[in-house]
């Protein structure tokens, strides 16, 4: 028990290194306390036992003893060198010590009283070795198997959890489920003696599709989630997919990446996405998802970067082909090995197969950018909200590695386009939705971005054009009628123009009147200004003649004044 | 399972061997011993050899024996061996198993 800053006593945890598991337990299992793992054959309780006596030894400084009545010690190697636990490195570092208690009920019989100080013993012995502070015992169970005093056993293990308990040990120990698997108790009740951690391991077929479940029943001192989580069992350890996104403190990049659309790459602000983000694109049919998909990883090979393309419906030629109609030449990415194209069909395997053979193969490829077309093929089995988690769960995984992911959806023709995505749009940071739009006896495709998490993006309808030279968003005319696309397009852009002919000629023909017409009445001008000039010479003249007729005058009078004086 | 005669044959050719594995001298231990000893002498006269072992002083002997009950009883010799756990107040039982 540690002291919380309130001064209140909390329950410490110790950590498994089951990824997810920590998370929905605060922590991981009840320190120094014993914690019941049951489940039916198969469920994974060994591995989880042995993940968390690993995780102890490897991280958390805590050694670990696991005692053993099923397996041998070379059994439990190899069970957990499949989930990628080097045991036999951790026993010569004496951090884990196995004992593997054998025995064979027909070899073995009673006669009086007797008591389990053997097994004490012995795990007193182990657990010196190495200076054990966790144990695992898998399974308690089969005590009742090998021996037939219901009334010694039962006495023995409640000796041996008050044992542990004293000794401060973190303990797992396994059972089977019960023969009514409904009731979710243990064959012989094991449940009982634990007070504190009770977590139940379920191993479900449905549709022919396996999925393992865990759920914590019981966990005295602790909140936790009663839901039941599904979790995966792969060489990368145990993971459990808890409801809400884990680890969401991943570094985020700043740095742009190009779609490989330069049109849509302006569209997004100029610069495409972030790279580490994760991409939605969803649509009908035919709409030229995967066409983006296609751009989007041959834009990261041209950059020399990996890119992993994986597809749950065409093959990687069928893919190939397709894409040389349009001009991209994938294969010879693919020959560089720059891009690796996998196809897998969704009903193959179960959901957290998939997700195991994706995450796998991330972890293998190491690419820049993963494209998952489509990704709601997973949604045959019904099973919407598992999708989800799933879904949830690989992006986080891609997040966490900054690889940049696009999903392709397809959305179905009756559906509405930005619904059927919802479950999983909240988990993506751009969101591309791909519409047919449907006028004057046309399908055009129609490309807008619903919403881009950190950069600014257009708000516009665009146009989506795949030809031979590839493809092209093209500016849509938007007018009072709406958003018009292809011939319709054209038709008004026609009218458009001819309209703007008529209105040129017309201004052309009024400046060409009003041209006329200054001219004209300029002539009119230089006219009345000719006739006037000529008035003017006449006018001028007969003053001049007035004025010569006066002077004459003049000198007549001067004249016969000078002959009468 | 030998018949009478076969163990009649038994007791006379060979000496029996048993290793009583105990926990220090719990009165259970001690039981153990006392019962084990009263089969033997009843039926076997001094034709048999007991080794007492206390695991608690050893318990590296508990791994190599595969014991987790106590006490434990194996008989050694004749082969093929046999075990029993408990402290042998069932004697009748104890015999059988024993074969003696």
């Amino acid at each position: 028990m540690d002291k919380s800053k309130n001064g209140t006593l909390v329950l410490s945890k110790a950590p498994t290194g089951v990824k997810g598991f920590d998370e929905i337990t605060g922590g991981g299992l009840p320190s120094g306390r014993p914690t019941l793992i049951f489940g039916g054959p198969g469920c994974g309780k060994t591995l989880f036992s042995l993940q968390f006596i690993a995780h102890g030894a490897l991280h958390e400084g805590e050694n670990g003893v696991v005692i053993s009545f099923e397996e041998s010690p070379e059994e439990l190697m190899i069970n957990a060198g499949s989930i990628g636990l080097d045991l036999q490195t951790l026993i010569d570092q004496k951090k884990i010590a196995v004992d593997f208690i054998k025995f064979d009920p027909h070899e073995l019989n009673e006669a009086g009283t007797y008591n389990l100080e053997g097994l004490f013993l012995r795990l007193e012995a182990v657990i010196a070795e190495v200076n054990a502070k966790r144990v695992a015992i898998d399974t308690l169970e089969s005590l009742f198997t090998i021996f037939s005093r219901r009334d010694i056993i039962r006495a023995e293990i409640s000796r041996l959890f008050r044992w542990l308990k004293e000794r401060n040990l973190t303990t797992i120990v396994t059972g089977e489920v019960g023969p009514n698997t409904s009731s979710n108790s243990t064959r012989y009740g094991l449940e009982e003696y634990i007070s504190d951690c009770v977590i139940y391991l379920d191993n479900r077929v449905e549709n022919q599709i396996t999925t393992r479940r865990l759920r914590i029943v019981k966990y005295r001192g602790s909140s936790h989630g009663t839901n039941e989580y599904p979790f995966l069992i792969s060489d990368l350890g145990i993971n459990v997919l808890p409801v809400t996104s884990i680890g969401l403190d991943y570094e985020v990049s700043k740095e742009r990446i190009s779609t490989g659309i330069p049109d849509l790459d302006e569209m997004l602000g100029g610069k495409g996405v972030f790279r580490g983000s994760t991409i939605l694109i969803s649509g009908t049919a035919g709409t030229g998802k995967s066409t983006i998909g296609a751009y989007f990883v041959n834009a990261a090979c041209e950059r020399k970067e990996k890119a992993l393309f994986i597809s749950f419906e065409e093959s990687p030629y069928q893919i190939m082909r397709n894409m040389t109609s349009i001009g991209l030449n994938l294969k010879k990415f693919v020959d560089k090995g720059l891009l690796k194209i996998v196809a897998f069909r969704p009903t193959m395997f179960g959901l957290e197969m998939h997700l195991i053979n994706i995450m796998h193969l991330i972890q293998q490829e190491n690419p820049s950018v993963v494209v998952l077309d489509p990704i709601n093929s997973f949604l045959t089995d019904v099973r919407e909200h598992d999708v989800k988690l799933m879904l949830m769960r690989l992006t986080d995984f891609i997040k966490s590695k900054n690889i940049t992911g696009m999903m392709l959806s397809l959305t179905g023709g009756g559906e509405h386009t930005e619904r059927t995505n919802v479950a999983i749009s909240s988990i993506v940071d751009t969101w591309i939705i791909l519409r047919d739009i449907e006028q004057s006896g046309e399908r055009n495709r129609g490309l807008y971005i619903l919403k881009s998490r950190g950069h600014k993006h257009s708000n516009q309808i665009r146009e989506f054009k795949l030809s031979d030279r590839g493809l092209k968003l093209i500016e849509v005319y938007r007018g009072l009628a709406g958003v018009l696309t292809g011939s319709a397009r054209i038709a008004q852009e026609a009218k458009e123009e001819l309209e703007q002919l008529e209105y040129k000629q017309e201004i052309e023909r009024l400046l060409n009147k009003l041209e006329n017409r200054r001219r004209t009445l300029e002539n009119q001008i230089e006219i009345i200004k000719a006739n006037f000039d000529a008035e003017t010479k006449e006018i001028e003249l007969q003053i001049e003649q007035l004025k010569h007729r006066q002077s004459v005058l003049e000198e007549r009078k001067k004249m016969i004044g000078k002959m009468r004086s | 399972m030998h018949t009478k005669a076969e163990n009649v044959r038994l007791k006379e050719k060979r000496k029996w061997i048993f290793e009583l594995y105990i926990a220090g001298q719990s009165p259970r231990s001690l039981q153990a011993i006392a019962n084990l000893k009263r089969i033997c002498e009843k039926n076997l006269k001094k034709n048999y050899d007991l080794h007492v072992i206390d695991v608690s002083e050893n318990p590296s002997l508990a791994r190599i024996k595969q014991i987790i009950a106590l006490p434990t009883i194996i008989r050694v010799n004749p082969e093929p061996a046999r075990k029993v756990v408990g402290d042998l107040s069932e004697i009748d039982k104890a015999r059988l198993i024993l074969e003696i």
